[in-house]
């Protein structure tokens, strides 16, 4: 194994020797390590930035091309970094107030974020499983990170039951899909089932023509016939594993509770990093590895688009808690995804990734805002404690009502472009009948996002909520989310660039 | 192309007001706030105006940057300057100026002062956006943009339930209206490979008409959906009367006089495209038939004074919907411009009578007005005048053309001549109507506030009073151009230079329609026409006078002997209701009882914190946390499996 | 052919239905041939001949848990040692570095659960992992 084939995992290398010296770090150093662990921590996710930044020079697949470092896997390396670091530094002041270990929180979130980075990079199923798996080993440990609280320990058991028996889903349809084609390398599975569909056409054309040594000498041997049945129980099983992790109906069940008892920035982590890295792996897996059972798998696509923001968007009309109104608008933002996704194009795909970042800058920012409020212990998260805020606190509001007008999708925020990118790609994709459903959505959304709106600036409060001065980092990072959120509504070009040459090279290399 | 007008000036002015006074609003003092948002507004109108003194014989287009610049979708800041565009501009920031310095006087008595200008100011940065745009995408910034204003003024007074909910309701319905638009938007693209006006126009005119629908078909009804929702045009004209609980200053600005326009502003903006798509304009010319003659019988039997207004406007924005459906284009937004004037001036008289009145709206309880309130009953009668279309007041010379043109045109006909002339008829009925009840008669209030039956409200003082100065200066204003404003378009046949057409004519060259008819009629069939329309509206205020100024036990008798009719109209036809029963309480019922009971508030029980409120054992707790929830939730993900892969084995076999 | 493929399984097929029907003979005959007097001390649980004290079921400290787990963990490390043991000369120079990153990975998390005071039995049950 030739050493330069390193460079190709650097990133996540760097990001778990940080990791592991955050670990150590937390453990060893005396009682003020806050601010070193958080400082290590983000150098770290700055070298892991730089070194993705380096690999655009030395794309190419690695290590028997189970590995591929291409223009789509550093698109979701710099989300997943962009994610970390927003979480790492908006974390700050909540794990002081709860008295929570610094260190661990820290390196968990780091080896998430490697689990994440190679969900995103890998070509075969099973890095692909693995890396799902270091992500969610992490997620589940930073869901349950309020020990002494119940509901914290009741949502990370939750996670991780549902969770395991989901990736169980994922796996026995990696199984089968081995078992259907002879691989799990998800270019080779593609050139087998072009290879086998072409002969069957071939065939249905009446002629029978054997593979010629050429063109199938590196593969495996393909199946004789088509096997489309295999195929679609293995598609089918890839999906629900992957939907389960991206919250899409009718998988999205334990999103609520899991989103509500999760400390609210691992709740912020979940709703767009691990999601985010699940839509790489969604995307590659049905893009190119099932590329030719399009027509099976879209349908699928489509029920579960349609589902997903139906029941987020209407389940979030009633909702009281912000964090529960919140996971289910992550639902209902998922369907829209998944809208671009059934387009099945460059443009669909692109839409998705622009998507991705506008929804990981305004949720996270929502997110924030709710954290910052919540206050000690997590107290003051219904919308009542909202009421009233433009008034204490207008500048906190001001940011918090960027963020809910980008979710509903106004324009000049990025929540209105991706919205607009997802129309876009599903009207070119003839799916008339399911941009009229996320159209009619996008208006039923306004309402509960508008509720708390209402709250904000025209209700009275109910009770006294305490209000404690923004820090330092938190306002940063609510400067970043929020200038982003505009920034990705006015000058959305550069991050559109890299979505549409990402998605470009998804679905014409393979 | 050399940018030295500067035009983006002119919507980012009230901007920096609106952030000034957001910003610092609150620490400001009344006066400081005021001078802010009025100077911020009249310097956007002395630019308008100067756009306006510059406007050349082709459109002028000034591009900023780069907005979208993908590969496959690209889109501009850009702004474009044409006679139409500049139109509306100097009729947003002029109206918009005159209504800023009324509001000054009339919201003194509210809270919220800083953050009322705030909200208008930015309003009209939204909708100069939209007027000034240069291509699609940019207009729907405005067009949302104005949306979000409205619906934050509409729940402006924060402390009414019904306030916060007319906002929302407005906010939604007229999203479902945007999504007409946005989906439109993405057509346009698709067929033009652009969004600019400037692009986009001249490659519509090129097109052959489309004599069965097809894609401009398409699209020009998509945008009709779109203008239906912002213009309160039928189906989705429900949210207008609710809006009416804004403040006062707020309906005449934004719900009368400009945003809700827009959806006229739209149709006129791709006359090119609506001229190639005849089937496509017959739908607006019968939207806005339809709702011009509808939106006029509620308006007969309302009570409030605000939602009287409200209907009007509807039923006006519904004629200039229709004359845009007849291809009259320039006639369209000369109505619109004197409409705005009337209209802007009927509700700040009624804010004014409102004022006095000490928050009363019900006319039934007014009278006798036209004494204590002399200078707002003169503009209030002037504004009448006008939009009963009577000569020499300007509706007259913006409706005449659009009675005339509905009949000649090749896209009209009688049937909306018809709905025309019957609508002038009732408009002049039931403004009258209004206008005796509120200034004639007896003096109800009097009686009611010394008996003491009425809750004497804070700024209620007994006597009703004349608004200060600095709110009847613009009354008198508008006044003047809702007496004037129509003397820029006498057509030829009055001995005018017709100047109104020829001025507008290059914004339209491109909707010359493509098959001209040329029906030649001669002088005196308009002139019969025109003494038909005056003989109608005097007709409708000979009736109002002799119902409710001579007679008045005859309106009660009418209303009892057509009971059924008048119970139906009163309720407004119950079309708020149809649509709650059809559309909101289905998806209540889908989302409340469903999802939020049975799904989501059985999980919340059957969890942790639900247990613990129920039972206190530890031991019980523990167990049932483990054991009952999360099998549920397993057991759905399994129900989702087997759907999924007998679906998918169902197709593959 | 996938035929003779299976076809090897065969002796495997014919073991366990041996097994079955063994077990399950002697399960069926001694329940029909053995003789049944139940009294009170042979109901009882069978514990090396003591009488039994309380209930089985008792809460255990959460740290046999946790000693339990990382043994595993360092279990599962040794295994990997010995392939590596096996191939040493032909990975040369790479193999062990490789393996000297692994245990410098594994050692870390050592150093970090000494210091948590995982390994530390008579700490009290409020620490950091009680």
């Amino acid at each position: 194994m030739p050493a330069w084939n390193l460079t190709a995992i650097l990133p996540e290398a760097i990001l778990t020797v940080v990791g592991i010296v955050v670990m150590l770090l937390g453990s060893f150093s005396s009682q003020n390590q806050d601010r070193g662990c958080r400082t290590v921590t983000l150098m770290g996710l700055a070298g892991a930035t730089v070194a993705v930044v380096a690999q655009r020079q030395h794309q190419g697949a690695f290590f028997d091309g189970m590995f591929l470092v291409d223009p789509f896997g550093i698109f979701f390396h710099l989300l997943f970094f962009l994610i970390a670091a927003l979480v790492v530094l908006s974390s700050a002041d909540y794990l002081q107030a709860e008295k929570l270990t610094v260190g661990e929180f820290y390196t968990l979130l780091l080896f998430g974020t490697v689990g994440m980075g190679l969900m995103a990079s890998a070509n075969d199923l099973i890095l692909s499983f693995i890396g799902l798996e270091i992500s969610s080993l992490a997620s589940y440990v930073l869901v349950g990170f309020r020990r002494g609280v119940a509901s914290s320990s009741e949502s990370a058991l939750k996670y991780f039951l549902l969770g395991s028996f989901a990736t169980a889903f994922f796996l026995y349809g990696i199984a089968l899909l081995f078992g259907a084609t002879g691989s799990t390398r998800l270019t080779q599975i593609q050139e087998i089932l072009r290879n086998v569909s072409g002969r069957a056409t071939a065939g249905a054309a009446g002629t029978v023509l054997l593979p010629t040594p050429s063109t199938l000498s590196s593969l495996a041997q393909g199946p004789e016939q088509f096997p489309t049945a295999l195929l679609g129980l293995a598609a089918s099983l890839l999906f629900v594993g992957l939907a389960f992790k991206v919250s899409a109906a009718p998988f999205q069940v334990w999103t609520p509770d899991v989103y509500q008892g999760a400390p609210t920035p691992v709740t912020a982590f979940l709703s767009t990093g691990p999601k985010a890295a699940a839509f790489a792996v969604f995307l590659r897996v049905f893009l190119v590895g099932l590329e030719q059972t399009a027509d099976q798998w879209s349908a699928l696509l489509w029920v579960s688009a349609a589902l997903s923001m139906f029941i987020g968007n209407l389940a979030a009309l009633w909702q009281s808690n912000m964090k529960r109104l919140l996971a289910y608008s992550s639902i209902a933002h998922a369907g829209y995804m998944l809208v671009a996704f059934t387009a099945h194009s460059v443009d669909g795909t692109s839409a998705v990734l622009f998507y991705l970042v506008a929804y990981a800058v305004m949720n996270l920012g929502a997110f924030l805002v709710v954290t910052h409020l919540g206050n000690r212990g997590e107290r003051y998260v219904e919308m009542d404690d909202y009421a009233g805020l433009g008034y204490r606190s207008p500048l906190l509001a001001a940011c918090l009502t960027i963020f809910l007008l980008s979710l509903i999708g106004i324009p000049l925020t990025g929540g209105f472009l991706g919205k607009f990118y997802v129309f876009r790609s599903a009207l070119q994709a003839d799916l008339i009948g399911l941009t009229i459903l996320s159209v009619v959505n996008s208006a039923i959304a306004a309402y509960y996002y508008l509720r708390v709106m209402v709250a904000m600036y025209m209700n009275a409060p109910e009770r006294p909520v305490p209000l404690e001065p923004v820090s330092s980092s938190v306002g940063v990072t609510l400067f970043i989310c929020a200038g982003g959120t505009l920034w990705l509504g006015v000058f959305p070009q550069s991050i559109l660039r890299l979505a549409e040459n990402a998605a470009q090279w998804l679905l014409g290399a393979g | 192309m050399e940018s030295n007008l500067q035009l983006w000036l002119i919507p980012t002015v009230p901007l920096l007001g609106a952030l000034w006074n957001g910003l610092w609003g609150k620490r400001s003092s009344e006066r400081a706030v005021a001078s802010v948002a009025v100077g911020a507004v009249a310097v956007s109108f002395l630019l308008a105006l100067r756009a306006f003194f510059a406007l050349g014989d082709a459109p002028y287009l000034e591009s900023y940057f780069s907005w979208i610049a993908a590969a496959s979708f690209q889109a501009h800041f850009n702004f474009y300057l044409d006679p139409l565009s500049a139109v509306m501009a100097l009729i947003v920031t002029g109206v918009g100026l005159l209504i800023h310095i009324y509001a000054v006087g009339y919201m003194s008595q509210e809270g919220g002062y800083y953050r009322f200008f705030c909200y208008m100011n930015l309003f009209l940065f939204f909708m100069l956006t939209l007027v000034l745009a240069g291509n699609y995408l940019l207009m729907f910034v405005g067009w949302e943009g104005v949306g979000l204003c409205s619906y934050l003024l509409i729940g402006f007074y924060f402390r009414r339930e019904d306030a916060a909910d007319a906002g929302k309701k407005a906010f939604i319905t007229t999203r479902l209206g945007d999504f007409g638009f946005l989906i439109a938007l993405l057509m346009i693209y698709s067929t033009f490979e652009s969004l600019n006006y400037s692009e986009v126009l001249p490659a519509a005119a090129s097109l052959p008409v489309e004599s069965t629908a097809g894609p401009l078909t398409v699209i020009c009804l998509l945008l009709l959906v779109g203008a239906a929702g912002k213009s309160a045009q039928v189906p989705l004209y429900v949210w207008l009367p609710d809006a009416m609980l804004g403040p006062t200053p707020v309906s005449a600005l934004i719900h009368a006089a400009t945003m809700v326009t827009a959806g006229v502003y739209i149709i006129a903006r791709s006359s090119a495209l609506y001229v190639h798509a005849p089937q496509a304009l017959f739908m607006v010319a019968l939207v806005g038939g339809i709702t011009a003659f509808y939106a006029a019988t509620i308006g007969i039997v309302q009570t409030d004074i605000k939602r009287i207004l409200a209907y009007s406007t509807i039923s006006q924005i519904g004629y200039m919907v229709m004359a845009c459906g007849v291809a009259a284009f320039s006639a369209a937004i000369f109505h619109l411009m004197t409409h705005a004037f009337f209209k802007a001036l009927l509700f700040l008289g009624a804010g004014s009578v409102i004022h006095a009145l000490g928050g009363e709206q019900d006319i039934r309880k007014m009278g006798g007005l036209r004494h204590y309130l002399p200078r707002t009953y003169w503009s209030f009668l002037i504004a009448c005048l006008a939009i009963a279309a009577l000569p020499p007041f300007s509706g007259f010379f913006s409706k005449d053309p659009i009675l005339w043109e509905a009949y000649v045109s090749p896209y009209g006909g009688i049937l909306f001549w018809l709905l025309g002339i019957l609508t002038a008829g009732i408009t002049s009925f039931y403004i009258f109507r209004l206008f005796f009840l509120t200034f004639h008669g007896h003096s109800k209030t009097a009686v009611a506030t010394s008996s003491g039956i009425h809750v004497a409200e804070p700024a209620h003082h007994g006597v009703p009073h004349e608004s200060p100065p600095i709110m009847t200066w613009p009354l008198m204003i508008l006044a003047a151009l809702s007496l004037a404003g129509g003397w820029v378009g006498i057509p030829a046949l009055w001995r005018g230079g017709d100047h109104w057409n020829l001025f507008l004519a290059p914004a339209f060259r491109l909707a010359a329609l493509p098959t001209e008819h040329a029906v030649s009629h001669d002088a005196a069939t308009e002139i019969i026409f025109t003494l038909a329309s005056i003989l109608v509206s005097v007709a409708g205020i000979a009736l109002a006078y002799l119902l409710y100024c001579r007679r008045p036990e005859l309106a009660a008798a009418a209303a009892a002997r057509l009971r059924g009719l008048h119970t139906l109209v009163l309720n407004k036809y119950y079309v708020d209701e149809i649509y709650r029963s059809l559309f909101v309480q289905p998806l209540v019922v889908v989302s409340r009882e469903l999802l939020w009971k049975g799904m989501d508030a059985a999980a919340i029980d059957g969890s942790f914190q639900g247990l613990a409120n129920r039972t206190r054992r530890l031991g019980d707790r523990v167990r049932r946390m483990q054991s009952g929830n999360i099998r549920s939730y397993a057991g759905w993900v399994v129900l989702g499996a087997i759907l999924l892969i007998s679906f998918m084995v169902g197709l593959a076999s | 052919m996938p035929n003779s493929y299976f076809q090897n399984y065969i002796p495997v097929l014919v073991m366990l239905g041996v097994v079955a029907f063994l077990a399950g003979a002697m399960l069926v005959l001694s329940y029909l041939l053995g003789q049944r007097r139940p009294s009170r001390e042979k109901l009882a649980p069978y514990e090396c001949g003591i009488t039994p004290t309380g209930d089985a079921r008792q809460r255990f400290s959460v740290k046999f848990y946790l000693v339990a787990m990382v043994f595993i963990l360092f279990d599962v490390e040794v295994i990997f040692l010995y392939p590596w043991a096996v191939i040493f000369r032909e990975l040369k120079l790479f193999g062990f570095v490789e393996m000297l990153l692994f245990i410098l990975l594994v050692a870390a998390g050592f150093a970090y659960l000494w210091k948590k005071g995982i390994l530390d039995w008579t700490k009290s049950d409020s620490g950091e992992f009680g």
